[in-house]
């Protein structure tokens, strides 16, 4: 291990931060709060992007390590023990002088610490703990703070800092136990879990308390989140998407991040990546999360054993509607809010606004466009004041072949390089890929 | 047609609605709009409406008693933006509103052309803002003042400056509006006052203290870093970051 010391602050920013790019959630929503007139900072529920690095993934918050030394082993990580890298540590009063300094600037929006394993979990949540006290109580930062909980901490280590922070969270790290024990030797499924439980009970007996007694200290107000590598093991979507929804259901989480795998280490136990990280599924598995979390889908009808992996060439609300046209066109006019969510083309805002704006006048294909709608989607689906927009078939095959041709924004196409190309550039880990082009 | 034409402010729309509805030449015989470069046409007679706050605020409050604060809000956000026909639209939605018995929801019969006018000059009034609050730089002057100089599209400098107001009470801070030459101040623990019509002195905000440019470096070296190589992508960069912001970004503008 290569340990320096007296590295300058600059450089370890560059180190700690490299350390830390992995880990994807950088968000800096679901809390609103004033400041109360003595300090620095407030936070705003939507949450604010401050820039955009060159990867186009938004900035929000300093999201560093506390330290890079760690006395783990797991596989997938660049930070591992046996890895050779330039190893550094801050000192929390680096750290709260580098989150006011860029605070003040309007840089970020708050912090977000994460850390190896220095010397034991207790030590380093400690570490991390000291950070976020002195933050809070000697600089008065009431800016948005997002910590990792270190599974293996104390839980009053986890309860205090769950006092002084707006968002914690644990990873996952691999959506299945098997592969956790595969890649990450020194971690198991139980001591994730725990501590995960732990916050999720302290949070609601805490929502009691803060019900009781409006001045309580509100603990992690912003709610847990967690994260999983997708593609470094080789788990199905179903698989996945099954995982995610028991953790929102089972866990309250806030939050489920998929992580597309970046082959950081080479060792034998993980898939050389060729093409690199499976952008292409990482975003299935994002759109997939939308339809669980605000449009009311349930995983089994995303997916199930027969058909384990997501469409390539089709989103996952086009890919269900097609498979049950029985249930189509809706009327606009008379469906309700939820089966307006069901429809293509449709999403929760213009749901909402053409839920309003039927009530003053019934609604034509033209006031459909100006609310939002994607017609060149939803047209195969809908009728207003029972006509559709075009005659048209609702036949599956056909319906399939026009979809195609409507172009998906899809945030990982660069280049020029469309949907056909990425889709042999994709790394499925083996998996067969129910692939339509079989079927126009 | 008898035209007002109004100056491009909160102010100037309402006072011209007032105008013109005191007039009582029928609605569908008068039109509002911006007092800009017009390019006057025959047979119309043109009125050109002088600011009057009074005038204004009961305008105003007119709309706050009879359509409620949410509409208020949203046609305001609409008088800031920079929709040019914004003046004529607002007016045609408060004559909708008026008419109808739930004024209140006004805003979602947008099937309407002015209703639909306003939502969406008021929606890019309101994404714009939402844009600044984050992409908005203060730099350290050696007299401890934050500055940022800003180029919005829409007049959105008070929005900003309000979300400021309560994020730094302790610091002492001011933006700047370069386009329409408009400032907030703020001495700490006051309140924020505008200051219209005037230059900023170039090489004041040049003077900048002593930390200024290490933060600054350690930004950049941030931004940098924080970048996963393998996933590099400009024109997602671009999309969600319009180069247009970026000339006032610390870790953008050596990049244009």
């Amino acid at each position: 291990m290569n340990i320096q010391m007296n590295i300058p602050v600059q450089e370890k920013l560059e180190i700690l931060s490299d350390a830390a790019k992995y880990d994807v959630a950088c968000t800096s929503s679901g809390v609103d709060r004033n400041n109360d007139g003595k300090g620095l900072g407030s936070c705003i529920a939507p949450g604010i992007c401050h820039a955009f690095s060159a990867d186009g993934r938004c900035i929000s918050l300093l999201k560093i390590l506390f330290t890079n030394e760690c006395v783990f082993d797991c596989q997938y990580c660049l930070n591992r023990k046996s890895n050779d890298v330039r190893r550094a540590s801050f000192t929390p009063d680096e750290v709260c002088d580098l989150t006011m300094g860029f605070y003040k600037r309007n840089y970020i929006e708050g912090l977000f610490l994460s850390s190896g394993i220095l010397v034991s979990p207790n030590y380093t949540m400690e570490l991390i703990y000291q950070t976020v006290k002195k933050l809070r109580e000697e600089h008065h930062f009431q800016g948005y703070i997002h910590v990792k909980a270190i599974p293996g901490a104390d839980q009053g280590l986890i309860d205090k800092t769950g006092y002084l922070v707006d968002r914690m969270s644990i990873n996952l790290e691999l959506p299945t136990a098997e592969g956790l024990k595969k890649l990450a030797p020194h971690k198991t499924r139980k001591t994730i879990l725990k501590p995960m439980r732990q916050i999720q009970s302290t949070i609601t007996t805490n929502k009691n308390e803060v019900a009781i007694f409006r001045h309580a200290p509100k603990y992690v107000p912003a709610g847990q989140s967690t994260q999983m590598i997708i593609g470094a093991t080789n788990e199905n979507d179903y698989q996945i998407v099954k995982v995610a929804e028991s953790l929102y259901q089972g866990f309250d989480l806030k939050r489920v991040f998929y992580s597309a795998f970046v082959n950081v280490n080479q060792d034998s136990n993980l898939p050389a990546l060729q093409s690199g990280p499976p952008l292409l599924r990482e975003h299935r598995l994002y759109q997939a999360d939308w339809l669980l979390r605000f449009y009311g889908f349930k995983s089994d009808e995303l997916l199930s054993e027969e058909r384990p992996n997501f469409n390539t060439l089709l989103d996952p609300k086009c890919d269900w509607a097609l498979r049950h046209l029985e249930l189509f066109p809706i009327e606009i006019n008379k469906a309700d809010y939820h089966t307006l969510l069901r429809i293509p083309g449709i999403g929760t805002k213009s749901a909402m606004r053409i839920v309003q704006a039927r009530r003053m006048a019934s609604l034509e294909f033209s006031d459909l466009k100006k609310i939002g709608v994607v017609l060149k989607r939803a047209l195969y689906f809908i009728t207003c004041n029972g006509r559709m927009m075009y005659p048209t078939k609702i036949e599956e095959d056909y319906i399939f072949r026009n979809l195609l041709h409507v172009e998906e924004k899809v945030p990982i196409l660069e280049n020029g390089i469309n949907y056909k190309q990425l889709n042999l550039f994709e790394d499925w880990g083996g998996q067969q890929y129910d692939n339509l082009f079989m079927r126009g | 047609m008898t035209i007002y034409l109004c100056e491009d402010s909160i102010d100037g729309i309402f006072t011209a609605i007032y105008d013109a509805w005191a007039s009582k030449k029928g609605h569908a015989n008068v039109r509002i709009e911006l007092q800009q470069e017009n390019t006057y046409e025959l047979f119309h007679e043109y009125i050109a409406v002088v600011t009057d706050t009074d005038k204004a605020l009961k305008v105003a409050k007119t709309i706050n008693d009879r359509l409620g604060n949410e509409v208020y809000q949203e046609l305001t956000k609409a008088a800031l933006s920079c929709g040019e026909d914004k003046a004529d639209a607002i007016y045609r939605v408060l004559i909708l509103g008026f008419s109808l018995k739930k004024g209140n929801k006004v805003l979602d019969c947008l099937s309407n052309e002015s209703v639909f006018k306003v939502f969406e000059y008021s929606r890019k009034a309101n994404n714009e803002a939402h844009h600044l609050l984050g992409f908005i730089r203060f730099v350290e002057l050696d007299n401890g003042v934050l500055f940022a100089k800003i180029n919005p599209k829409n007049n959105i400098i008070t929005i900003l400056s309000a979300h400021f107001h309560i994020r730094m009470p302790l610091e002492n801070w001011m933006i700047y509006d370069e386009n329409r030459k408009l400032a907030i101040v703020y001495k700490k623990e006051t309140v924020p006052v505008l200051v219209s019509g005037e230059e900023i002195d170039s090489e004041r905000i040049e003077r900048v203290s002593d930390n200024e440019k290490e933060f600054q470096q350690l930004w950049n070296s941030f931004f940098e870093s924080i970048c996963i190589k393998e996933r590099v992508n400009l024109k997602l960069q671009m999309n969600n970051l319009p180069k247009r912001f970026w000339s006032n970004m610390t870790e953008m503008k050596d990049k244009i």
